[in-house]
C-alpha cells in the first residue's frame, strides 16, 4: 500500500469502527467507514490482500484515477446505500439479469444522477474503476434511458458530435440498419 | 454538530468556486444536495471549472460499460447509435463489442445477408400488422452452427421480439424455437435471455417444447387478413401428418378459413426462399435472387422439411393458438 505523504484535505468522521483512508487523484485524503469503503470491490480486495490488521494504520489507499469532485459524489452515494441497502443473498444469474435490466431506478438514485451527462459518465468511469457494480449499473441505465428518448440527431447535438459520414457512408450504413427501422423497406407482395 | 455536518462544511469551505458562479456543467447541485439531505448525508459538491467538459466521447467509456449501456437498449436503438458518427459506428461494430452484444456476425454480412435481414423484417413487420396474439419463431439458418449461428439466431429472435412487441398490440406470446441450438448456449446469450423477461405484457416462452404440437392449428383468415402468414412445424409434425403450413398470399384474401393437413393441399401455395438458406438442395428456378415455386415443386425438395423450407423467410405464426390449445 502506498502512502499519500501529504494531502490538502483530511476529513475525519468521528465514528467508531475501523477507518479506511483513501486518497484521490489530487492527493486529497478521505477517511471512510470500513463498511462504506468495502462497497468498492477494489478497496475490499486490497484490504483483504493486505489483511485487516493493517487497515487501521496510517496507510492511505491511492485511488489515482478518481478526481476529488467525483469521489465526493460517489461518497454521497456510498454512504446513503451503506445505510439503506439491505444485505441481500447472492442472486442467481437470471435473477441478477432481471434485477439489472428490469428494475426501475430508485427515486433517490434518480435524483443523485440528475446531473449533467458528462458528470454521469465520470461517475460511471469512477464506479467502474472502483468496481462498484451497482452504481456503475445505475449510471449505465440512466444513460441508456436518456439515449432511448433521443434521435440520432439529438444524440449528436447532446454530445457535440459532428456527423462525419460521407453521404455514401451514411447511405451504406442506413442500408445495413434499414431492416430494423420503424418503417422498413417494403418488399414485393409475392412474399 | 455531527461529524457528517463537519464533513459537509469542510468541503464547502474548501470550495474555491462560489456557488452562484459554478459552471453549468453540473447544473443540478440542488438535486444532489437534496439527495444527500434525504440520505442524511449532507455533502456539498462542486466542480472545478478546469474540469468542465462540454463534449463526451464514446471513447471515454470502457468497453464493458459501453456494452452494459447497450444492453439496456433494444436492437433498433443500438443500430441507430451506429449512425451517430463514424467513430461510434466503428466502436459499436468492433468484433468484441458485437460479440458482447450477442450480435457478432451481423455486421459482417454480405449483400445477400443484408437482403435476408430486410426480407425477414418485412415478414415480421407484416406479421406485426395483423392482430397477432401468439407467435412462434422457428429456427434459422443451419449453416455454420453453432460457430457463427447462435448469436445470429439470438439477434434475430431478439430483434424480432423487439419489433413485434412494439408493433403488435395484441401480442401475448412469443415462442422461441430451440432449433439446432443448444439451450445452454442460447440461455447465455444475454440479449435473448433478457428479452425473455423484459416484455411486461408479452410472455416469451422457452425453447423447444411446445405443448400445442399435438393440436391442429386453425388459421382464421380474419386474423391473418394481410396474408403472408406461415404456420409450420418441426419434422415430427410433418411425420405425424399434422402439418399446418400455409403461406397466404393476397390471392387468398377471400378465404376465411384454413385447416391444412398437408402442404400439398394448398394447391396455390407459394413460397420463396433465399438461395443460400437451402443452398444447392433447392432445385427450382431462381428469380431475382429468390426461389419461387408452387406446391407441385415440393416433391423436388428431397429431404427438406417444411420447417427448413420456410425457416428464414418466415416467422411461424400460430395466430389462433389460443383457440387451438
Amino acid at each position: 500500500m502506498s502512502t499519500a505523504a501529504s494531502s490538502s484535505t483530511s476529513e475525519t468522521i468521528a465514528e467508531p469502527g475501523l477507518k479506511i483512508k483513501v486518497s484521490t487523484k489530487e492527493g486529497e485524503v478521505f477517511e471512510l467507514d470500513e463498511k462504506v469503503a468495502k462497497m468498492s470491490q477494489v478497496i475490499r480486495g486490497i484490504l483483504e490482500d493486505l489483511g485487516e490488521q493493517n487497515g487501521g494504520d496510517d496507510s492511505v489507499l491511492p485511488l489515482t484515477q478518481v478526481e476529488t469532485r467525483i469521489f465526493r459524489k460517489i461518497l454521497v452515494w456510498l454512504k446513503y446505500h451503506a445505510g439503506h441497502d439491505k444485505e441481500e443473498a447472492p442472486k442467481a444469474e437470471e435473477d441478477e439479469i432481471i434485477a439489472r435490466f428490469c428494475e426501475e431506478i430508485p427515486e433517490w438514485d434518480q435524483k443523485f444522477l440528475n446531473v449533467d451527462q458528462a458528470v454521469i459518465l465520470e461517475i460511471m468511469l469512477a464506479a467502474d474503476y472502483l468496481d462498484i457494480k451497482k452504481l456503475r449499473g445505475l449510471c449505465c441505465k440512466t444513460v441508456a434511458n436518456i439515449l432511448k428518448t433521443k434521435t440520432v440527431e439529438q444524440i449528436r447535438e447532446m454530445y457535440g458530435i459532428e456527423n462525419d459520414f460521407t453521404p455514401e457512408e451514411e447511405e451504406e450504413i442506413r442500408k445495413q440498419t434499414a431492416w430494423c427501422e420503424d418503417e422498413p423497406p417494403r418488399q414485393g407482395s409475392n412474399h | 454538530m455531527s461529524s457528517r455536518r463537519k464533513l459537509s462544511e469542510d468541503i464547502h469551505d474548501d470550495c474555491t468556486v462560489p456557488k452562484k458562479s459554478r459552471p453549468s456543467l453540473e447544473n443540478t447541485p440542488e438535486d444532489l444536495e437534496a439527495a444527500g439531505n434525504a440520505a442524511g448525508e449532507l455533502v456539498d459538491v462542486h466542480v472545478a471549472p478546469k474540469c468542465s467538459r462540454t463534449t463526451v466521447s464514446i471513447h471515454d467509456l470502457h468497453e464493458n460499460i459501453l456494452v452494459e449501456i447497450l444492453q439496456h437498449l433494444d436492437i433498433v436503438k443500438q443500430l441507430a447509435l451506429q449512425r451517430v458518427s463514424s467513430q461510434w459506428n466503428t466502436i459499436l461494430t468492433s468484433p468484441s463489442v458485437l460479440r458482447a452484444r450477442g450480435v457478432d456476425q451481423v455486421f459482417y454480412m454480405n449483400h445477400d445477408l443484408t437482403t435476408r435481414y430486410i426480407e425477414f423484417d418485412s415478414l415480421v413487420d407484416r406479421a406485426a400488422c395483423i392482430e397477432l396474439v401468439h407467435l412462434f419463431l422457428g429456427r434459422q439458418i443451419r449453416s455454420n452452427w453453432p460457430e457463427h449461428g447462435y448469436h445470429y439466431h439470438a439477434f434475430l429472435l431478439s430483434s424480432t421480439c423487439d419489433l413485434l412487441a412494439k408493433k403488435s398490440p395484441r401480442l401475448k406470446t412469443i415462442v422461441l424455437s430451440q432449433g439446432y441450438i443448444d439451450k445452454a448456449v442460447l440461455d447465455h446469450c444475454l440479449p435473448l435471455s433478457v428479452k425473455r423477461v423484459l416484455f411486461d405484457r408479452v410472455t416469451v416462452c422457452g425453447f423447444g417444447t411446445f405443448p400445442f404440437y399435438k393440436h391442429n392449428i386453425t388459421i382464421k383468415r380474419d386474423v391473418l387478413r394481410t396474408g403472408n402468414a406461415i404456420a409450420d412445424t418441426e419434422d415430427r409434425m410433418w411425420q405425424l401428418g399434422a402439418i399446418h403450413c400455409a403461406q397466404l398470399t393476397p390471392d387468398d384474401l377471400e378465404a376465411t378459413f384454413f385447416r391444412i393437413r398437408k402442404a400439398k393441399e394448398l394447391g396455390k401455395l407459394k413460397y420463396e426462399l433465399l438461395t443460400d438458406i437451402v443452398e444447392s438442395r433447392q432445385p427450382t428456378a431462381l428469380k431475382d435472387g429468390r426461389w419461387s415455386a408452387d406446391t407441385s415443386d415440393l416433391n423436388k425438395l428431397g429431404n427438406l422439411t417444411l420447417m427448413e423450407l420456410f425457416t428464414f423467410t418466415s416467422c411461424t405464426i400460430y395466430s389462433a393458438m389460443s383457440d387451438s390449445v
